[in-house]
C-alpha cells in the first residue's frame, strides 16, 4: 500500500459502491475504464478491495468460534436425537434433498436406537485427593466425571504427546469421545487398547468397540466385538441385533 | 429448517455473509476433517485451527471468486481438500524437526489433482496485515465496520442505532477505515 495515497470521502464511496456491486452498469463501466487507464486509481482500488475483504475475514473468525461453541453445545446437551413432527411433503423434500446435496440426514436409524439404548457412558475411575502421580491425568478424569467430555479430551490428549501407549488413557479418551458421538475417533483410540489383553478394562473397551462400530453403521464388525465381549450387555445387545 | 439447496441462492447467501448459511456449512463439515487429523497424529485443539483456517481459505476464494463452486458437495469436497493440504504441511514441518517419524506421513497422501494451487491459501501478506490490524482497531470502530462490511446492516439501521445522521455516519465509517488503512501500513 502507497503511504501517500489517501483518497477523499467521495472518492472512497464511489469506490466503495463499485466493489459493493452497488453501481448502475454505466457506472460501473466508467469505472472500470479508469481502472485501466490510471494506475493511481488501480491501486486504491485494489488497496479498498483488501481492506473490506481483510476486515470481513477478521469478522468471521468470530463467528466461527461461536458456531463451533455452539457445535459442541448441541452435542453435550443433547446425545438423543429430538423427533419433529414433520409433514409428509417436507419428508419428501428432505429425501429430494438427501439425494441432490449427497449427505446424509438424521433420521432414526435402527443402530442408532440400539446405540442410544445400550449405552452408557463409562463411569470414570475414583479421583480421590491422596492421589498424587500423574495429577494431570486425575485432573482429566475430574472433568470428565463431570460430563465436560469435550474438555477432559483436550486435557487427556496433551498426555498423549509423551505416553501414546498409555491403554488406561486410551480407553478413556475413546470412551469420551464415543459420549460425544464421535464414534470414529473411540474406534481408533479403543483399538489399541485391545492389544494388550492383561488390561483391566478389556471387556468395557470390546463392548464399546461393538456399540462404536454400530454408531459407524458397521454392523458386521459390531457383532464381532460384542461377541468377542463377555458381559451381560453384549449378549442382551446380540439378541436384538440379530432379529 | 430446510435448507434451501439451490447451489446459486447459496453462493448469494455465503457471499453476503449470511450467519445462517455459513454456520450450516461449518457444522456440517467439521467433524469429518476432525476425523482426518486425529488419525493423523493430530489433536482436537489442531483439528479446530485447521479447519478453521480452511474455513476462511474457502469462503475467501468463494468471495473473490477464485473458487466457483456447483453444488454444496463441491464447496464440501474444496474444504475437505483445503483442510488436508494445510495438515500435510504441518505434519511435514513436524516430521523436518524431527518431532514425528517420517514414516507416519505415510498414512496420508496427497493425490496430484489434491495438491494444486486452488487448494492453497490465499498468501496475500497484505491480507493478513489488514486482519491483524482489524483486530487492534478500537471498538466503535470495529463494531461499525463490522456491522457495515461483515452483517451487510444498512446505513440507516447503523444510524438509528448509533443515534447519530446518516451523513454523520457515512463520515465515521470513512474515518474508521482511513485508520485501519493508517494501522497497516505502520504495521507493513
Amino acid at each position: 500500500m502507497n503511504k501517500n495515497l489517501n483518497i477523499s470521502q467521495e472518492e472512497f464511496e464511489l469506490i466503495e459502491n463499485y466493489l459493493l456491486g452497488n453501481l448502475e452498469s454505466s457506472e460501473q463501466q466508467t469505472i472500470e475504464q479508469r481502472i485501466q487507464e490510471e494506475s493511481t486509481f488501480k491501486n486504491s482500488v485494489e488497496e479498498l478491495r483488501t481492506l473490506i475483504l481483510g476486515l470481513e475475514s477478521e469478522s468471521l473468525k468470530s463467528s466461527m468460534n461461536t458456531f463451533h461453541d455452539e457445535m459442541d453445545k448441541n452435542e453435550n446437551e443433547a446425545p438423543k436425537k429430538a423427533l419433529i413432527p414433520i409433514k409428509w411433503y417436507q419428508l419428501m423434500a428432505a429425501a429430494l434433498i438427501v439425494i441432490a446435496a449427497g449427505s446424509f440426514w438424521l433420521t432414526e436409524d435402527r443402530n442408532d436406537v440400539l446405540f442410544d439404548k445400550y449405552f452408557t457412558p463409562d463411569p470414570g475411575l475414583p479421583t480421590t485427593m491422596s492421589t498424587t502421580d500423574n495429577y494431570e491425568f486425575y485432573k482429566g478424569m475430574v472433568t470428565y466425571k463431570q460430563g465436560n467430555y469435550k474438555e477432559a479430551i483436550e486435557q487427556w490428549e496433551k498426555l498423549l504427546v509423551s505416553e501414546t501407549k498409555n491403554d488406561t488413557l486410551n480407553y478413556f479418551l475413546g470412551a469420551a469421545n464415543l459420549a460425544r458421538n464421535n464414534e470414529a475417533a473411540a474406534i481408533d483410540y479403543l483399538n489399541k487398547v485391545l492389544a494388550n489383553d492383561q488390561f483391566a478394562f478389556g471387556e468395557e473397551a470390546t463392548f464399546y468397540l461393538g456399540l462404536a462400530y454400530l454408531k459407524a453403521k458397521d454392523k458386521e464388525t459390531a457383532i464381532k466385538y460384542f461377541k468377542q465381549s463377555d458381559n451381560k450387555k453384549s449378549s442382551l445387545i446380540l439378541k436384538e441385533i440379530e432379529n | 429448517m430446510l435448507k434451501n439447496l439451490d447451489i446459486n441462492s447459496l453462493l448469494i447467501a455465503i457471499k453476503q455473509n449470511d450467519n445462517a448459511a455459513l454456520k450450516h456449512l461449518y457444522q456440517n463439515n467439521f467433524r469429518k476433517i476432525e476425523v482426518l487429523i486425529l488419525k493423523n497424529s493430530g489433536t482436537t485443539e489442531m483439528a479446530k485451527d485447521i479447519y478453521q483456517e480452511a474455513f476462511l481459505v474457502t469462503w475467501q476464494k468463494i468471495k473473490s471468486e477464485a473458487f466457483v463452486p456447483t453444488s454444496e458437495s463441491n464447496i464440501n469436497g474444496f474444504l475437505y481438500t483445503v483442510a488436508k493440504n494445510k495438515w500435510m504441511d504441518v505434519l511435514r514441518s513436524k516430521a523436518h524437526k524431527n518431532t514425528l517419524q517420517m514414516s507416519q506421513l505415510d498414512q496420508l497422501q496427497l493425490s496430484q489433482e489434491e495438491s494444486i494451487e486452488d487448494y492453497k491459501s490465499l498468501n496475500d501478506e497484505r491480507l493478513e496485515l489488514v486482519m491483524r490490524a482489524f483486530a487492534t482497531l478500537g471498538e466503535e470502530c470495529k463494531a461499525l465496520l463490522k456491522k457495515f462490511y461483515f452483517e451487510k446492516q444498512s446505513m440507516k439501521v447503523i444510524a438509528s442505532e448509533l443515534t447519530m445522521d446518516a451523513a454523520s455516519t457515512r463520515n465515521k465509517k470513512y474515518r474508521c477505515m482511513q485508520k485501519l488503512r493508517d494501522i497497516t501500513l505502520n504495521n507493513s
